[in-house]
């Protein structure tokens, strides 16, 4: 628990340094990015205000110091503090990819579930085979997909943005509903390929625990069809638990799609923008603020872990 | 089944890739007409139709096929290189340097992929196609890695590998011989899953405008080519769309077919810890 | 072709109407009833601005907004007449009285006039704005068309006095067109090399008949009417900015009814804006042309040529190489002319009187082969000591119409052998780059001001924005020529002359003109779209009332 703990600073310690690296390679620096025009004094003493102009240990620790206290420098694209920037994306990004996580987590275990305890059904093949098309869709392709559908030809739903333009000049209702409505689109084009993968999870763990010697027990038992099934479940949920935490890379890389597609002011949108206009200070901190978005949900799934199995905390 | 059907689409893309400027008598890039020919639907003559700078669009997912099943092979190919390397490593090793090998691939783990690519792209400015192929084969080796250290690892405690080695087998000759054959199933496995995953990387990449750089294009680069013109135009974005989603099935259900072959055999040979007997797919199996 | 001189007549007497009714006056056909205050616009624009502080706001995004917060002295008219002062109306200057040697003039300010947080304009507000603009730690763009002014002076609180060096035709102009007029008494704490990174960047405080009220990042901005404003609020209450980088989801917000203007309608979306039943399409002349500019000099090193564009001979063989005609037509259909030069057409005075490059491939292939640039090693590209034919094309992936420029010009110069590789950038790093000369070849375009003054900002060899570093003693001659007299018939001369040297040495491939139709709600009566800014006449803007829909009845909302 501890060490997982550790292991969460030293990723975010790691993520930091590969950025340093990323922008100290990178061709150019600030000063550089200043032009041509700028006399060689003036950049001079912006590299001195900057310390670039340091041995690269010093720059290293400064940078890292800077990042301990929250300063991720200056965008240079939207002419504001990069630790403003992320104040506004990051709860964007975490009800995007908290509201996909539960809806794919309630889905998927509910669809493998049933599928574990018929398995090998008909319909249980059925199912696996339009989850495995499902999961072969790249979310950008599905996210323009719905686009095109729900927003462009049916407009059902809004193109983009996470609120309506007079979003402030409606009641409190319509609020809601303009944001669920704002929600739709891109929580189910990242949803769809999770659905797809807890659900496989949850029917192998499912039809692994019916296997199990505790079932054969309670069915000897005479429980009813459903208890035993119930018995199962508590056991199959371990293991999906498990991937939850280790989905977390795959989840954030799929939100940057989305998030760019529908215009949703998240992170990735955010990274996308930076990248877009050479930010250099907004893309090293969007690998850093990803990593520990990662490292976060690993320690979060392995608390859910010990709280779920109490196995887990004697190891 | 199923593997004989994916393996049948594979061979298609394979031939269609290979033998692209003989199937269409258009090149990708030329523009064929920029006034006259530009933007035509579906036609006898360009059965996928053309795209705003007039370039066939047959063509262009044809040779995209190319580029884009091209770039993941490699990268798979890469990544399963590098991965078994450092996990065969860990596995043989065991130790001291197992546990820093793990825990290195745990911080690892956690550095999403995609952001360290779009960063280095970004920062970077346009990455050459080679570039490209090394970064992804970079950065996604580390799964492999975990599964062949954990694999290697249980290997060591076999009879077979232990009878080897008390009549002085070297490590390395130990792996190449002992224990590499036992690992095949497992890399053909991942890596088929791992070409899957990489097309759509690739093409998620391109789409952003951040991978293959024009002229070459993937299927990518052509359907984020079309994806402003998405309501006009849809010829543009829907084939090379199925392209990618048919290639990326066919790998899927190939690897499916292959774990599910494996684990038969393995199950039916001893029983084992190998995280092939349960559809780990993304992601090594936990449940230990 | 409107040239500036068979205007004239009709100029002089919108002047003399004017000085008659000094308001600024809208649509002609409005009843009173329309004129009725109230309704909220909703523009999509496709980038979000990353500055509202005026002297640095470059972009038309960044424009649009400053213009309406923020005043100058006086406007110019509607026709845009640059020469002396006839054509320019009364804004945040009540009068102005000229020196006997045209050498000064003092401007009275409006002594109502007052800042949006209720301070009144004061003359130092003017003397402190000059400052600012000219100041080198704050970079200014407009730095280098107020060259001509020496100072600006305090007389008395409400007078302020401009010095020129010189007597100019456009010297008028040049004082009052460049410069927002901004609030010293807000700014003058705060050191000029931070002013970019204060809060009046995001939170500016100006004059204009709209305030701000808030800048949602990455979404919106949205001002309200200053109904404290001495000229009159605006009548309309609330314009807000929506930004949406997509150009298709842009299109589809505005047929949606969620958007009611936007000024960049690609002609595939214009049929369906016709067949609606609540758009518009309004026919908006633009002071804009584009160009594949080259760099002349080597990228890192200004001292030296660029090794390929540093001989005007290649330039010319790759302007030989491009077929404009085919390009406008591929990219426009009809919305688009080829580019004659660095002006827009309606700004030259006279188009026949220079010849252009012709499209002629054959003499493309010649001319690079006389020079030496032959493909030796048979990979298709043309090289010259080792060096191969290749460069970068930068250009602004935001825009599709330099993007579809770009790749077609790939294509094209590939023809001759030359390999050009589109680099697609965010607008904002696009013009990091440019600006800082850190490029080969850039597609670029400039909305212009009025009248020909800016050529000497972005093409003189002295010019702050002259990006490619285009440097002909005899260009620069013609136009101090051509910018300094008096006579107007002698001016013309000087402006073929310098156009045809222009062309010849092409520093740039001139490409294209666009006709820019502005899509626009139907319930919503503009006043005349100006060709400098369809923005400048907004706060004259209105919605009938019979005509309004749901969010036109929010009324002020959170006004102060």
């Amino acid at each position: 628990m501890l060490s997982r703990l550790a292991e969460s600073v030293v990723v975010v310690f790691f993520a930091a340094t590969i950025a340093f690296i990323l922008l100290q390679l990178a061709p150019g620096d600030q000063a550089t990015a200043l032009g041509e025009t700028v006399s060689p004094e003036v950049r001079a003493a912006y590299r001195e205000r900057l310390g670039l102009d340091q041995p690269v240990p010093t720059q290293y620790l400064r940078w890292m110091s800077a990042i301990a206290q929250g300063d991720f420098g200056w965008s240079s694209g939207q002419q504001r503090p990069v630790a403003a920037l992320l104040r506004d994306a990051i709860p964007n990004t975490l009800l995007l990819m908290g509201s996909a996580l539960v809806l794919s987590l309630s889905c998927g275990v509910v669809l493998g579930a049933w599928q574990g305890a018929h398995a090998n059904t008909r319909r249980d093949t059925a199912i696996s085979s339009a989850l495995l098309l499902l999961y072969s869709i790249p979310e950008f392709l599905l996210a323009l997909l719905l686009l095109l559908l729900f927003a462009f030809t049916l407009r059902w739903f809004p193109s983009g943005g996470i609120t309506d333009d007079l979003h402030r000049f409606l009641s409190p209702p319509q609020q809601w509903l303009d944001r669920v409505k704002h929600l739709a689109l891109p929580l189910l084009s990242l949803s769809v390929v999770t659905i797809a993968i807890f659900a496989r999870y949850q029917r192998a763990a499912m039809r692994d625990a019916m296997t199990q010697p505790f079932i054969q027990t309670a069915r000897a038992k005479g429980l009813s069809e459903a208890q035993v099934r119930r018995h199962a479940r508590r056991a199959a949920v371990l293991p999906v638990i498990t991937v939850t935490g280790l989905l977390f890379p795959s989840l954030l890389g799929g939100a940057v799609v989305v998030e760019q597609i529908f215009a949703w002011p998240g992170m990735g949108w955010v990274l996308m923008r930076g990248i877009g206009s050479r930010d250099t200070a907004v893309v090293a901190a969007a690998v850093i603020v990803g990593s520990a978005m990662t490292a976060l949900g690993a320690l979060l799934a392995e608390i859910a872990r010990e709280v779920v199995d109490p196995r887990v905390r004697h190891t | 089944m199923a593997l004989r059907r994916s393996i049948g689409v594979l061979a298609l893309f394979a031939v269609a890739a290979i033998a692209a400027p003989w199937l269409t008598p258009y090149s990708p890039t030329e523009s064929l007409d920029l006034i006259t020919a530009k933007l035509r639907p579906p036609s006898w003559a360009h059965p996928f139709g053309t795209d705003r700078y007039s370039r066939d669009v047959l063509s262009r997912v044809l040779h995209g096929a190319r580029v884009s099943l091209a770039v993941a092979s490699l990268a798979v190919l890469l990544s399963l290189l590098i991965g078994t390397t450092i996990g065969a490593a860990a596995g043989v090793l065991g130790g001291r340097v197992e546990r820093a090998i793990r825990g290195g691939i745990d911080v690892l783990f956690s550095v999403p992929p995609l952001l360290v690519l779009l960063a280095v792209a970004a920062l970077w400015e346009g990455l050459s196609t080679a570039s490209l192929v090394l970064l992804i084969g970079g950065l996604s080796w580390f799964d492999v890695a975990r599964l062949v250290a954990d694999e290697t690892g249980s290997l060591m405690t076999r009879d077979f590998v232990l009878a080897a080695q008390a009549t002085g087998v070297r490590r390395l000759r130990l792996l190449r011989h002992h224990l590499f054959p036992h690992l095949v199933p497992l890399l053909a496995v991942n890596g088929t899953l791992g070409i899957a995953r990489t097309i759509s990387l690739e093409a998620g990449l391109s789409f952003l405008g951040l991978g293959i750089r024009p002229p070459a294009a993937s299927w990518g680069t052509i359907l984020g080519d079309g994806a402003s013109m998405i309501q006009t135009a849809w010829w543009l974005t829907v084939f090379p769309g199925v392209a990618i989603v048919l290639a990326v099935l066919a790998f899927n259900a190939l690897g499916d077919a292959l774990r599910d072959r494996f684990a038969a055999r393995h199950v039916a040979g001893a029983a084992d810890t190998s995280p092939l007997v349960e559809p780990p797919r993304l992601l090594p199996a936990p449940l230990s | 072709m409107r040239a500036l001189l068979s205007a004239l007549p009709c100029l002089l007497l919108t002047a003399l109407t004017a000085l008659t009714a000094l308001s600024a006056c809208g649509g002609a056909d409005h009843t009173a009833s329309d004129r009725e205050t109230g309704g909220t616009l909703i523009v999509v624009v496709p980038a979000e601005p990353s500055t509202l502080f005026p002297p640095l706001a470059s972009n038309t995004h960044e424009l649009a907004v400053v213009s309406v917060l923020f005043d100058r002295l006086a406007e110019i008219g509607d026709d845009l007449e640059t020469y002396g002062d006839r054509g320019f109306r009364p804004r945040l200057a009540a009068s102005w009285t000229w020196a006997t040697d045209s050498l000064s003039v003092a401007f009275r300010l409006d002594s109502a006039a007052q800042w949006h947080d209720g301070a009144p304009v004061r003359a130092e507000d003017v003397r402190y704005t000059f400052a600012v603009y000219t100041a080198d730690s704050v970079g200014a763009e407009a730095r280098s068309n107020l060259g001509n002014i020496d100072s600006v002076t305090v007389r008395d609180s409400l007078t302020a006095v401009y010095w020129f060096k010189r007597r100019m035709p456009q010297q008028f102009f040049d004082a009052v067109y460049h410069t927002y007029i901004l609030p010293s008494h807000l700014l003058d704490t705060i050191p000029m090399e931070r002013l970019a990174r204060a809060d009046v960047a995001r939170q500016p405080v100006g004059t204009g008949r709209f305030r701000f009220a808030r800048w949602d990042p990455g979404a919106r901005i949205e001002v309200i009417a200053d109904t404290a404003n001495s000229r009159g609020r605006a009548i309309l209450d609330r314009v807000v900015w929506s930004f949406v980088s997509d150009l298709g989801a842009a299109t589809i917000k505005l047929f949606a009814g969620d958007a009611d203007f936007f000024e960049m309608i690609r002609s595939q979306d214009l049929p369906q804006v016709t067949q609606s039943p609540t758009l518009r399409s309004v026919d908006n002349r633009s002071l804009q042309y584009n160009f594949l500019g080259f760099n002349l000099r080597a990228r890192g090193d200004a001292s030296r040529p660029h090794p390929i564009f540093g001989e005007t001979a290649v330039r010319r063989a790759l302007h030989m190489a491009v077929d404009r005609e085919t390009l406008v037509r591929n990219v426009f259909d009809s919305l688009g002319l080829v580019a004659l030069g660095p002006a827009p057409r309606a700004l030259i005075p006279d188009t026949s009187a220079f010849n252009q490059i012709p499209y002629d491939l054959a003499g493309a292939r010649a001319l690079l082969d006389s020079i030496g640039w032959m493909d030796r090693n048979a990979d298709g590209i043309r090289d010259r000591d080792g060096m191969p034919l290749a460069f970068d094309l930068l250009a602004p992936g935001s825009s599709e119409a330099r993007k579809s420029y770009a790749i077609n010009l790939q294509e094209q110069l590939r023809a001759i052998g030359v390999r050009a590789t589109p680099l697609l950038l965010d607008i904002n790093a696009y013009v990091t780059r440019v600006e800082a000369h850190d490029f080969d070849a850039y597609s670029g375009g400039w909305q212009t001001d009025p009248g020909l003054q800016g050529l000497r900002q972005t093409w003189r060899s002295t010019g702050s924005s002259n990006y490619g570093s285009y440097a002909s003693p005899v260009f620069d001659a013609l136009l101090d020529s051509a910018t300094s007299t008096f006579d107007r018939e002698a001016s013309r001369g000087y402006w073929s002359r310098a156009f045809q040297q222009i062309v010849s040495d092409a520093p740039a491939i001139w490409l294209y003109e666009q006709r820019t139709p502005v899509v626009v709600h139907r319930r919503v009566n503009t006043a005349p779209l100006r060709a400098d800014g369809w923005y400048h006449g907004l706060a004259d803007w209105s919605i009938a009332p019979t005509a309004r829909i749901d969010r036109d009845r929010i009324g002020l909302g959170s006004a102060r």
